[in-house]
């Protein structure tokens, strides 16, 4: 029996470029069918809004806090602002007191990591509360194929050794290119191929990219919908019953 | 079990056209220096076909590593100092269907609307250099 096809997911980096519309038409051609645009500015967030783009591939903003060395307190004013309006959050860690907090902080979806601190930040005791706070590892690839050929040595071993932590005591792992620049960006069964370089099984690296970031975004954007009320009570939307429709065509 | 093979359809989009052995050289090089030569002696790279004015190469490889090709390709950025952008397209277990695969339309189109894309960033960053 053949697998069903997936929905791959990427996400962009900040963009050093202003041609957000060259990111998504490279990104549909490779086939990836979601997208995740990282901070993006007002040009950008009317850009997306048009047909021309919403047609071609689905697009969802997402926030990055953390990269540009913010202090903890300018951080968790930026989440009270921005929570329940965005659908992902993401936190660089940079130190391992940053690390713990956003770890146990429930506003926060997607911790990730420079890569030549991963090893050391990403200990059990983090991976522990990360499982217990429900919180997702990514792995920015482009970080890794980007470096210069001798630093690429210590990356690999410091993302390897985070993913055999993280796989270890169960954290979901999520691999995106991060890309800066659009010949940064891998085709979704590249990035898999790299994926299950560093340690991990085939249908792990997949899943990696496609169910496990569907599952947060679909959580998340449930979480936003003027329907929520509480974890685990929605407003369900009324409908009309089809007999009623059906009787109304059968009179006209 | 035995050892099967299958084959890779590579598309190369650079600003110069590729030759043969320019494919070869920028696929095999990488893979040697990501797995070394044992590794590379493992998946068994060769290179069965290459289509000069498609930019696409047909390369065979062991069905147990062709993972260890695709993430080779992600290491490529450049080939002579001209930015260079590698994709795999498809992986086929007969030479025919791979050659038929790679002239196809479908594929041919995605290429050309890929290069167009690409172009346009590689010439906005020469601009901005």
């Amino acid at each position: 029996m053949r697998n069903l096809p997936r929905n791959f997911i990427d996400s962009l980096g900040p963009r050093y470029e202003s041609y957000l519309s060259v990111y998504l038409h490279t990104a549909s051609q490779l086939g990836f069918s979601e997208i995740w645009i990282s901070n993006p500015t007002e040009e950008e967030k009317n850009l997306i809004t048009q047909p021309t783009f919403t047609s071609l591939i689905r697009m969802y903003e997402r926030l990055d806090i953390g990269l540009n060395h913010e202090s903890k307190a300018h951080m968790v004013s930026i989440l009270r602002h921005q929570r329940r309006q965005i659908p992902i959050i993401t936190v660089t860690c940079l130190t391992p007191e940053l690390t713990a907090w956003a770890a146990q902080d429930n506003r926060v979806d997607i911790l990730t990591f420079p890569v030549f601190q991963i090893g050391k930040l990403m200990s059990r005791s983090i991976a522990k509360l990360m499982v217990k706070f429900k919180k997702h590892l990514e792995i920015q690839l482009s970080d890794l194929y980007s470096l210069p050929e001798r630093q690429q040595i210590p990356a690999l071993r410091q993302i390897r050794s985070a993913l055999e932590i993280a796989s270890c005591k169960n954290v979901p792992i999520i691999f995106t290119s991060g890309s800066k620049k659009p010949d940064q960006m891998r085709s979704p069964r590249e990035l898999t191929s790299l994926g299950q370089m560093l340690l991990m099984s085939y249908i792990m690296s997949l899943d990696s990219l496609s169910i496990i970031p569907q599952q947060l975004l679909q959580k998340n954007l449930l979480k936003i919908s003027p329907n929520y009320i509480a974890p685990g009570v929605y407003k369900i939307p009324s409908r009309i019953r089809p007999s009623i429709t059906m009787e109304k065509e059968e009179e006209e | 079990m035995d050892e099967r093979i299958r084959y890779i359809n590579i598309r190369f989009i650079s600003p110069i056209q590729l030759q043969e052995k320019d494919a070869w050289f920028t696929v095999s090089s990488e893979v040697k220096r990501l797995f070394g030569t044992h590794g590379a002696a493992e998946i068994g790279l060769f290179l069965s076909y290459f289509d000069q004015t498609a930019q696409g190469g047909i390369f065979r490889a062991s069905h147990k590593y062709v993972y260890r090709v695709r993430s080779a390709l992600c290491f490529i950025h450049s080939r002579h100092n001209n930015p260079l952008f590698l994709f795999s397209e498809n992986v086929s277990g007969s030479l025919k269907k791979a050659k038929k695969l790679l002239s196809g339309s479908k594929h041919l189109t995605r290429y050309q609307k890929l290069r167009k894309m690409l172009c346009i960033s590689w010439e906005q960053r020469f601009d901005d250099d």
